[in-house]
């Protein structure tokens, strides 16, 4: 039989979705129906390595894209791939490395080095002799599908053990490899009716109802089911990791509609006073796939 | 003179590259490893309200899966004022123990044994079959720790159970018998790579480096979740202790216009420069077999093999070796928590005084791990702090480049030199991610060989 080709690449993640393939026996029992011709991270693959390559059966990528050489290389990937598929939440809305997209790359150095004299610089010509160079950053966050064509989506952060043993078969037609109910459908929590009149932060005091009807934000109705509420089964709220269902754009859009929908009251005052932030709660995972993206900089 | 990029450096989890420059007799001038990204995790977690930024923070590495999770919940402990009951305490230990466990070992496996055991392939599929059934024997076992991670925190990866003060679900008696079997299959895990290091520590090179060790240690013994800071010269005399949470009083950091990593020094002796001098320090899997004492049986009768080569051991090439020995002594104190019935105990938090700052302070698998928040007065973050291990090893892996391009071919710049370079980068196991909390992911490492000002060479992927 003739070997499946398999290349991996992580763009701007945090290897956990690479990762979570080796965490399955499964994959390396199989692992003799593929051959990986191309894996930076876990084989001693070089870049002349993939140009040298004529074609690859499956590609995955791994976080968003945010350097030249990230859209580079899924350029040279995208071309010699059959199929490709966006794998966990940062590949496929941004994940929390997104949430960058509320600043400028100097806002963000500025943190980081502000007071120091010396800040990184791409270009650096040390004691007049050595010549340092790093890579220079755009300023936003992209979603893997804003670069090149994706043909698969594999949410999660990361995937859940389903999802892969699925795609390791190889044999899936799908778009979006994901849970069409929600996580309210697999959580013990269940609840007839669900209606707010307070918030609650999630340090609160929980009484092991519903997290919502208590007022403690979860996300669990708008965020696919695939994880079986592994969170809300700890008694921690879903924060959405699995980002939106495939129709949905803007997750934390939707978050404002459910709460809207579910208050029994006005409880908007109530909101921005516990969280001055909101969005960066509402948009941790999906910022750079929000209508907001960008939009909304601090100047 | 000659400059050589080398781009990535295959097998390390990130964006790395190393420069070296030659001069025209193509000897080795000086090398410069460079940390290539950037991701501002200071930055993005401003304004989130503390609680939730255990299992935020967590996502700057899918390697280091579930230890910026514990160091920010010991700052979360911190600023809400919370103390954590026994209970809770003992789980977090274990959590850490079953990480360090299944990250030691797929280090070993897919990143640190390649160039010893398969050095044709060079990848883990090469020592899969080479180890043949072991292999399988190896991933099955390493299973179970991630099977107690996930029992434990939720997730197995990114965990989430996290509350001020204790931990969001208490343990039943089922899941803690559960996890007791579970540790005996580690334990063994733990046998099987000390054997294989054993053998192959043979094969490894001789690079030691006079730094000083710094580890945590709690009444001088061996711990990873909490106790006090110790500095160990490369004599073994004690030379610094400190808490922890007065890092900033112990550890500079200084900023250089050639890395995006900041370069972290013993602040006592001062900013010296970049060489092989002791107010840098080496932390870590060796560091901390160096610095404390072992309490479990089996891992303290392992070490004393490695401290043949002398204590504390100075061969930085070791760190594999330490870290096998670490998975047998993490199955052990595994087994030891999961054997002690309090830890079903409640592990319910509870919470005073809201606000003001919280640092945390562990051991990660590849060093110390140090988290610092401020937040105003509702405990919502508005200042942070992330000095993570490969960060505090980022000089030491710097000298050691050096001083391994002196002893390879004279100093002459060679293939040789290149696959050293890889092998030390690989000893200390950078995490690029952790480094450089990154926004852009992962760049890979380029070496890049200069001449008199001019590019002559790139090797990267």
């Amino acid at each position: 039989m003739k070997k499946i080709k398999l290349a991996f690449y992580s763009a701007s993640g945090c290897s956990g979705c690479m990762l979570s393939f080796f965490d399955l026996e499964e994959f390396f029992i199989s692992s003799e129906r593929f051959s990986i011709v191309w894996a930076p991270m876990f084989t001693n693959s070089k870049l002349e390595d993939l140009e040298k390559i004529d074609k690859i059966d499956v590609t995955f990528i791994e976080g968003s894209i945010r350097l030249s050489e990230h859209e580079e290389i899924v350029k040279i990937l995208r071309e010699k791939s059959e199929k490709v598929v966006a794998l966990g939440t940062c590949a496929v809305f941004g994940g929390v490395p997104g949430l960058s997209n509320f600043y400028s790359t100097e806002e963000i150095l500025s943190e980081v080095f502000g007071s120091d004299k010396e800040v990184p610089k791409p270009r650096l010509l040390l004691d007049g002799k050595y010549e340092l160079t790093l890579p220079e950053f755009r300023d936003e966050m992209r979603r893997v599908e804003e670069v090149i064509d994706v043909d698969h989506f594999v949410p999660g952060c990361p995937p859940s053990e389903d999802q892969l043993l699925k795609i390791i078969d190889f044999n899936f037609e799908e778009k979006w490899i994901v849970e069409k109910s929600s996580v309210c459908n697999v959580c013990p929590r269940k609840a007839e009716e669900i209606k707010v009149s307070s918030v609650k932060r999630a340090f609160e005091r929980d009484d092991g109802r519903c997290f919502l009807i208590q007022g403690i934000l979860c996300f669990g109705p708008l965020t696919p089911g695939n994880c079986e509420a592994t969170c809300v089964k700890v008694n921690v709220p879903c924060r959405g990791c699995y980002g939106a269902f495939p129709n949905v754009r803007d997750f934390g859009a939707k978050v404002v509609d459910l709460l809207s929908s579910i208050a029994e009251k006005n409880i908007a005052e109530e909101l921005s006073r516990k969280y001055p932030n909101l969005a960066r709660v509402i948009y941790a995972y999906t910022l750079p796939s929000a209508i907001i993206n960008k939009r909304v900089r601090k100047r | 003179m000659k400059k050589i990029t080398i781009n990535p450096v295959t097998r390390i989890e990130g964006h790395a590259k190393i420069s070296v420059f030659v001069d025209d007799r193509n000897r080795v001038e000086n090398v410069f490893f460079q940390a290539t990204e950037f991701r501002g995790y200071e930055k993005i977690l401003l304004g989130l309200p503390m609680e939730e930024v255990p299992r935020i923070v967590s996502t700057i590495c899918g390697i280091c899966r579930g230890i910026h999770f514990v160091a920010a919940l010991k700052a979360v402990d911190r600023v809400f004022n919370a103390e954590v009951s026994e209970a809770a305490e003992k789980i977090r230990e274990m959590l850490i123990y079953s990480h360090f466990i299944e990250d030691h070992t797929i280090t070993l496996f897919a990143l640190g044994l390649p160039d010893y055991i398969s050095p044709k392939e060079r990848d883990v599929f090469g020592v899969v079959k080479k180890l043949g059934t072991t292999a399988k024997e190896i991933i099955r076992k390493r299973s179970y720790a991630l099977k107690i991670m996930e029992i434990l925190g939720g997730k197995s990866m990114h965990p989430v159970a996290a509350i001020p003060g204790g931990w969001s679900k208490r343990l039943s008696e089922e899941e803690r018998k559960r996890i007791e079997r579970y540790s005996k299959e580690l334990v063994e895990l733990g046998k099987i790579l000390v054997s294989i290091l054993e053998k192959e520590a043979e094969k490894m090179d001789k690079l030691e480096l006079n730094l000083n060790f710094l580890a945590t240690s709690k009444k001088g013994e061996y711990n990873l979740y909490d106790g006090e800071r110790v500095v160990i010269d490369p004599d073994g005399k004690i030379v610094e202790k400190f808490s922890g949470e007065d890092y900033e009083e112990f550890i500079g950091e200084k900023s250089v216009e050639w890395s995006y990593s900041k370069l972290p020094y013993l602040k006592k002796l001062g900013w010296k420069g970049l060489q092989e001098d002791k107010s840098f320090y080496v932390t870590g899997p060796l560091a901390r077999l160096n610095v404390s004492k072992i309490s479990t049986p089996l891992a303290k009768e392992k070490a004393e093999r490695l401290f043949e080569f002398g204590k504390p051991c100075k061969n930085v090439i070791f760190n594999h070796w330490a870290r096998a020995i670490e998975v047998l002594l993490c199955a052990e104190k595994l087994e030891e928590l999961a054997g002690d019935k309090t830890v079903t105990g409640s592990v319910r938090g509870e919470v005073k005084k809201i606000g003001g700052e919280g640092v945390g302070v562990v051991e990660a698998p590849r060093g110390l791990l140090i988290h610092h928040y401020k937040t105003d007065g509702r405990g919502v973050v508005k200042w942070i702090n992330l000095i993570v291990a490969t960060t505090q090893n980022t000089p030491a892996i710097n000298i050691a480049l050096k001083k391994a391009a002196r002893k390879i071919s004279k100093g002459r710049f060679s293939e040789k030199t290149l696959e050293a370079f890889e092998r030390v980068v690989r000893a200390f196991d950078p995490c690029m991610s952790c480094a450089t909390h990154s926004v852009s992911g992962k760049i890979p490492i380029e070496v890049e060989i200069w001449r008199e000002g001019k590019l002559i060479r790139r090797v990267r992927n």
